[in-house]
């Protein structure tokens, strides 16, 4: 017994040592393969033939099942058949990104791309990309991008474009056509006052105005506080605990007001995503609720396909310093690891999948804004979305920077649910923000 | 399996037990109220389970969630690596953890309080801590880079991050078992090496069973070690196909997919446990050694 | 019995080894982390920068940190008395002779191994929902009007709604745990005892429960170390965004470590090794306390 058990275990610790095969290398093999014609979409010709063994590792924040996911998969198939340049495809998911890309590349792991969201990839990945700005000039890609999100992504980069954006999102307040139709409401509120005249009417047509979920309540004081002071204000109110600002007592009266007229969800203190959105939204028993372009996607299965989605930016409020001009958009980004040596053909290979046929196909498979400026049909569901997006100048980071301080976010949760829920007064609230507690 | 037709009912001692009877029931009444709603939710659709009908099919029944699931992922293969990780690792758990817990719990000796302390810190170190400094050094070894020794480095892992928990969890089995059993092997001219494998081993089976299962369950399970570690598809566990699977059902808002995709998750597990209870335990009937 | 020193050896090495090359580097690198304040959690040394006990000092000072802290504390020591209990009592309805042991083992089981996402989802959205929840549809049955309007996920309520959820799909494990050290007293002893007169209490009280001391070690040391743990939870009833009513040490150190949900907060992973050793610290404690207060006897069985 003792020799069989020590047999096995020598062989579980030679095996590991001997196995050492030089450096961290990619699990593909890179074979060299005829065909050396490549077909790029590029202006100029430096570089332009693409070495056909070349591979690209391409980590990816989907999973394969997604539909998002799928159409990329489509797409480097289709473009290793169009110009010879292999991709490996590793679809990680969003733990695999957030928890395992860097620490991959810490670790030497070959990875020539990822994708996540603007913010992580410029923050929390920013001293692992690539300065992209040769490439894209090579590439000509500002042609048909999107402006705003291109100045999005050199901003958050400070300056200098670091990731290619697609998939592009916009929060604002989404709202049933339907309702807003029953009860007479014309247009969309773009002041406050208008907001309280809307939910006045919705309200009394039988329907519940506004709803939220715990997961995205923080955004309803982010935006609020954004409209009177300003995002940068409203980032030094949270990090250095600021809360006697006038804006903090303003944001409390408001939405105490909403609780006590009843335009708030009696369900809004309970509800754990995705109760609201799913079962008081999509079902058609509440109009409106502040949350991301990728709703209509998510509850496509709830509404089916004849919900009419309507979209406007969060109200101006009386004496604000932002308007309906400001939301936080963004995209998913994807980027280019600094030590690449594949970096043309990665570029090559964004420019495919975020350009054309690709980038149509992932915006109409995923109820999705397309990337491309030059796809101007947009899915039927988002049709609302497109004059809210285009009127937007100021970008806010997410929440409108509410959460920036991430010991103090619990704590505002805690109070807005139980200001919503009528289970404290204004007052009570701005004194617990004071004080720290809930 | 016990034959009921032929035993007969003690109605007598049936109603002494009734308490018992109604406490379990009343519990399990309550599980399959739960449970039971999970597997209505997987043949309903998202949206009846959300309108609060799941448990009424308003639509019917709705099987393509499962077929939907089990397409979208190259299932059969990672069951195979599953298999083949758990179930080494778990023979060789046994085997390694086994008479270091016999030795942790009969003898002292210097460092003994040590090793045991030593282990239990190393289980309260939170996963995170632990896996990616790791994944960091062993990626730069090259330990990663050819399909078998990734293969190999991750059941050893599977092992090693077990070790801890597997010997703790013995210790006290071990600790409580007479030492007249080894005394009078001892007599008999059994060397102590022998008196643990042929006599005390097998006096901790219940001990050992219960946390080989528990040891099977967490490695098929296993997600955060594998996402990290398996460098390819082909190396991939079930677990990492599978819950990849719930995920993107659940960002895509396809509830009802996703709960097929739990049953699915959830089903072999669970013939695994009744397999591996029922053989192992059947044929090993508790007496053994009577004092 | 003869101390027999190559055995002891022998015994105990391979398992020690295997434990210094998987723990023992990524232990002391983490305590060292939690000196420094570093971005990354795998930044090599030279890009951390020495901080001494100010991560410590940090999480005293933090009440958010406190909150978790308390939060972790309740679902030690509430749901430990809750699951403990409640496995005990269904191990000796189990071993105390009836039929269908084997299913009803099973089934109570069963809720271990179905995943946290679909049992949280399952508990959110069937059983506490306010629209058409289980609770409510019982307590409305009952007539009992007043308990079928609480909000169950309300800040009020979440903590309870979460400890009571968790430690339902945890009785079975534990369950599992008292029927292997139950099983291991021969029935020969609850038989001598019944023909001496006693009953059930008694055979419990004087027979299974001094026996199962060693068993009790068991359940305590690994249902702390799954309490540290404890995150998943959390995360499925609190998504997106932390919760002072479900954050534990695990949820703020996952935070400061990856940063918070979609805002790009700073992020401190020294401050999260010292998260670490901070809960490693206390489930060692909670360990060598068990050993002192249930010192293991050698019974005779």
């Amino acid at each position: 017994m003792k020799k069989i058990l020590a047999l096995v275990l020598t062989a579980c610790m030679v095996v590991p040592m001997t196995a050492c095969a030089g450096t961290a290398a990619t699990t593909t093999a890179a074979s060299t393969s005829a065909a050396a014609d490549s077909t790029t979409t590029a202006a100029d010709g430096t570089d332009a033939a693409a070495q056909s063994d070349a591979t690209v590792v391409y980590w990816s924040m989907w999973e394969s099942t997604e539909p998002q996911g799928q159409v990329i998969a489509k797409a480097v198939e289709a473009f290793t058949a169009e110009t010879g340049i292999k991709v490996d495809l590793q679809f990680k998911g969003r733990t695999g990104i957030r928890e395992g890309l860097t620490p991959a590349m810490d670790a030497g792991t070959v990875i020539d791309m990822f994708d996540e969201d603007i913010d992580r990839v410029n923050t929390a990945f920013a001293d692992y990309t690539m300065d992209l700005e040769k490439l894209s000039a090579k590439y000509d890609y500002e042609a048909t991008a999107n402006p705003g999100l291109i100045a999005a992504c050199r901003d958050v980069a400070d300056g200098t474009l670091k990731s290619i954006p697609y998939q592009p999102n916009v929060f604002a307040f989404f709202y049933n056509k339907a309702i807003f139709t029953e009860a007479g409401v014309t247009g969309v509120p773009a002041t406050w006052a208008e907001l309280l005249d809307a939910c006045a009417k919705i309200k009394a047509a039988g329907y519940t105005p506004i709803t939220c979920d715990d997961a995205y309540i923080t955004c309803m004081i982010g935006y609020h506080l954004a409209r009177l002071v300003g995002e940068e204000a409203v980032v030094d109110i949270v990090t250095n605990n600021k809360w006697d600002d006038p804006a903090v007592a303003q944001f409390a009266i408001d939405y105490a007001e909403l609780y006590s007229l009843g335009y708030l969800s009696a369900n809004i203190s309970g509800n754990v995503w995705p109760a609201g959105q799913n079962t008081e939204l999509a079902l058609g028993e509440a109009a409106m609720y502040l949350n991301g372009s990728w709703l209509p996607n998510e509850v496509k299965d709830i509404t089916g396909p004849d919900f009419s989605w309507g979209c406007f930016s969060y109200p101006a409020l009386a004496g604000g310093v932002t308007g309906t001009e400001a939301a936080n958009y963004g995209a998913q980004v994807m980027a280019i690891n600094k030590d690449s040596k594949v970096s043309d053909e990665a570029f090559q290979l964004i420019c495919y999948l975020t350009q054309g046929e690709y980038d149509q196909m992932m915006s109409v498979e995923s109820v999705g804004i397309p990337a491309d400026t030059s796809n101007t049909q947009w899915p039927v569901m988002l049709s609302d979305v497109q004059p809210v997006m285009a009127a937007l100048t100021t970008r806010y980071s997410w929440a409108a920077g509410v959460e920036s301080n991430a010991d103090m976010t619990a704590v505002i949760k805690a109070n807005v649910l139980n200001l919503c829920g009528g289970n404290i007064t204004a007052d009570e609230f701005v004194a617990n923000m004071k004080a720290g507690k809930s | 399996m016990k034959n009921f037709k032929h035993a007969p009912i003690n109605w007598k001692k049936e109603t002494h037990l009734l308490p018992g009877y109604i406490i379990l029931l009343i519990w399990v009444l309550f599980t399959f109220m739960l449970l039971g709603w999970v597997i209505c939710a997987s043949f309903s659709t998202t949206r009846d389970i959300f309108t609060g009908d799941a448990l009424r099919f308003p639509t019917g029944l709705h099987i393509e969630n499962y077929i939907k699931a089990w397409n979208s992922q190259n299932v059969s293969v990672f069951f195979t690596n599953s298999l083949v990780y758990a179930a080494i690792s778990c023979a060789l758990l046994i085997l390694i953890a086994a008479p270091c817990a016999y030795v942790l719990a009969r003898f002292t000796f210097l460092g003994k309080k040590a090793i045991q302390n030593g282990f239990v810190a190393a289980m309260g170190v939170p996963a995170i801590m632990i896996v990616l400094p790791l994944f960091c050094v062993i990626s730069q070894i090259g330990l990663l880079s050819s399909a078998l020794s990734n293969r190999v480095v991750l059941v050893f892992l599977y092992i090693g991050i077990n070790i801890p928990y597997t010997v703790i969890f013995l210790v006290t089995f071990f600790a409580n078992t007479s030492r007249s059993y080894e005394e009078a092997a001892a007599i008999d001219g059994c060397t102590p090496i022998k008196t643990f494998w042929k006599i005390m081993f097998p006096m901790a089976q219940p001990g050992i069973i219960t946390v080989t299962i528990f040891n099977f369950i967490n490695i098929w399970n296993e997600y955060f070690l594998s996402l990290i570690f398996a460098n390819s598809d082909e190396m991939r566990p079930v677990a990492v196909g599978l819950y990849s699977m719930i995920n993107s059902m659940k960002y895509t808002g396809d509830y009802a997919g996703m709960f097929a995709a739990v049953v699915i998750v959830f089903l072999p597990t669970f013939i695994l446990y009744i397999f591996l209870s029922e053989k192992i335990i059947g044929g090993i009937t508790a007496g053994g050694v009577k004092g | 019995m003869k101390k027999n020193r190559g055995m002891i050896v022998a015994f105990v090495t391979p398992a020690l080894i295997i434990f210094s090359i998987i723990f023992l580097y990524p232990i002391i690198r983490t305590i060292l982390m939690s000196f420094y304040k570093i971005e990354n959690v795998t930044d090599s040394m030279s890009e951390w920068s020495f901080s001494g006990l100010a991560n410590f000092n940090k999480l005293l000072t933090t009440p958010l940190f406190g909150t978790a802290m308390w939060n972790l504390f309740r679902i030690w020591f509430i749901g430990g008395i809750i699951v403990m209990s409640t496995g005990l009592l269904f191990a000796v309805i189990l071993t105390s002779g009836i039929r269908f042991k084997r299913a009803f083992r099973a089934i109570i089981y069963m809720p271990n191994i179905v995943s946290a996402v679909a049992l949280a989802t399952m508990w959110l959205q069937y059983v506490y929902s306010p629209k058409y929840g289980l609770l409510k549809d019982i307590f409305t049955f009952l007539h009992l009007d007043s308990l079928a309007s609480i909000q169950w996920t309300d800040t009020n309520h979440k903590f309870w709604a979460l400890l009571f959820a968790y430690c339902f799909g945890m009785v079975g494990y534990h369950m599992l745990i008292w029927l292997s050290g139950i099983e291991r007293i021969g029935v020969e002893y609850f038989e001598a005892c019944t023909i001496d007169g006693a009953n059930k209490f008694q055979q419990f009280r004087h027979i299974t429960l001094p026996l199962l001391k060693g068993v009790v070690k068991t359940n305590i040391t690994m249902w702390s170390v799954t309490s540290v743990a404890f995150f998943v939870w959390s995360q499925l009833f609190s998504m997106v965004t932390t919760d002072t009513t479900t954050i534990t040490p695990m949820v703020y150190m996952y935070m400061q470590v990856f940063g918070a949900g979609n805002a790009m907060t700073e992020r401190n992973a020294g401050l999260g090794a010292a998260i670490g050793v901070v809960l490693s610290v206390c489930v060692v404690c909670i360990f060598v306390l068990t050993n002192k207060l249930l010192k293991d006897d050698d019974y005779e069985i």
